[in-house]
């Protein structure tokens, strides 16, 4: 088993302050319960070294996977969800099938009504794109339109934020 | 003047801004540098706020968006705002080490904006060129014909980002996490141009994408790094798909893999405790 070996030795090496025991070198997995610092800081790194981990560790996690990450994410700083969504891959469909949108609603870019969307995409070709698709997902508090992917959210980050 | 003390200077500074060039140096910094690593940076609404409307003021009135100056809006949503925060001595699993990606990102950009406004239509002949490929280039023999009435990049900024990633990448010029930022950055502002484009085939953006698929695909970049190589790899590929899928391309499925090793890796992150 490569897939963590060097990627938790990185890890020790940087949270060995916040995560404690992270992983150990010697093994790649630990039994023991981890056990993350109290420092707001500390909770920060871990989350987006998580973000990290989705980016650079050569995995391609499945949907329900991509669910457990993103819960671990939502405990150690809450924010770092918004950034994990810019690094989902839409062809792996693992925003739409993992079920993250359904924690979301707290997130900013995932907060505006309908009309601040239409207003923002206002003049773009995007919003003919989007009347392409019938979906559309309404939820209390929550405006996504639903292509199907995640490719969608992708405009919603930047165009939204902050 | 030093730039050091990010919490006062902004402020002090946006009073000079307009008597002042943003692009002229201080230090080994440019003005314009250091306000848009605040803009990043900055956790104080009003500052943003502030710093958003300078930055778009200063950049809609330079020849670098004169074609579009809405366009300036997509290129600082594009942005790490804030993104991800790092700890001190952050690797890679290959072992690269992993730095700030705002800084990385904002120095980057502010060289190709001096580059830019130094020679803007060298800049925009290239983009020229990018769409209306000699027939020759074997790149670009199944490329559709761009139409310039209807897709265009406004500013020739894009093609001295295009220049300037592939010249540093290829030179060693920037290092693996520095260059990983730069194509997260521009994955963000391809993906966000698109909502610009009036054909929904992105033929433009296609070319412009291309131009990084024969380098990245083949791991000309950081060979050394496969972490850092496989990772801009993996943003071309969301950038394709992204794409892809606003057009009329169909999506691929992507085979999972060592998902008994995932799963056992996640099992343990779950079990932390946050105290």
């Amino acid at each position: 088993m490569t897939l963590f070996g060097p990627f938790s030795t990185a890890l020790n090496k940087h949270l060995s302050v916040s995560v404690r025991p992270f992983i150990p070198k010697s093994r790649y997995i630990t039994d023991s319960l981890l056990a993350i610092a109290d420092s707001e800081d500390a909770r920060m790194t871990s989350a987006y070294e998580l973000v990290d981990w989705l980016r650079l560790a050569d995995v391609t996690p499945a949907p329900a996977e991509i669910s457990c990450l993103a819960s671990a994410i939502r405990r150690f700083h809450h924010p770092a969800l918004k950034t994990l969504l810019q690094f989902l891959h839409p062809s792996e469909g693992q925003l739409w099938e993992s079920g993250i949108l359904d924690s979301l609603e707290e997130l900013v870019l995932l907060t505006l009504g309908a009309k601040k969307i239409s207003d923002l995409f206002a003049g773009f070709a995007l919003k003919s794109t989007l009347s392409c698709y019938s979906t559309i997902a309404v939820k209390p508090n929550l405006e996504m339109y639903d292509v199907g992917q995640s490719s969608c959210v992708h405009f919603f980050h930047g165009t939204c934020l902050p | 003047m030093e730039w050091e003390d990010w919490s006062v200077i902004p402020f002090h500074f946006i009073l000079l801004a307009p008597m002042v060039s943003l692009f002229t140096a201080s230090s080994s910094r440019t003005y314009f540098q250091v306000l848009v690593k605040t803009f990043c940076k900055t956790g104080v609404p009003a500052l943003y706020i502030t710093l958003r409307r300078l930055l778009r003021r200063v950049l809609t009135e330079s020849v670098l968006f004169q074609e579009d100056p809405d366009e300036v809006d997509l290129w600082l949503a594009s942005l790490p705002l804030g993104s991800v925060r790092r700890g001190s001595n952050t690797e890679a699993p290959d072992g690269a080490s992993l730095t700030d990606e705002v800084d990385a990102v904002v120095t980057f950009l502010d060289d190709c904006t001096q580059r830019c406004l130094k020679t803007p239509y060298r800049y925009m002949e290239a983009m020229s060129e990018l769409l209306q490929p000699n027939d020759n280039d074997e790149q670009f023999a199944d490329a559709v014909p761009v139409d310039t009435q209807t897709e265009v990049f406004s500013s020739p900024l894009l093609m001295t980002v295009l220049e300037q990633l592939l010249a540093k990448a290829n030179g060693r010029l920037m290092s693996p996490s520095e260059a990983l930022s730069v194509f997260t950055f521009v994955r963000q502002l391809v993906v966000k141009l698109a909502s610009k484009q009036v054909d929904m085939g992105y033929h433009a953006l296609h070319a412009f994408v291309r131009k990084f698929e024969v380098p990245v695909e083949s791991g000309g970049f950081f060979k050394d790094y496969p972490s850092i190589s496989r990772a801009i790899r993996r943003e071309l590929s969301i950038t394709k798909a992204c794409l892809g899928h606003l057009g009329v391309f169909p999506l691929r499925n992507i085979q999972q893999k060592n998902n008994d090793s995932v799963r056992t890796f996640l099992d343990r992150i779950e079990q932390a405790l946050v105290r």
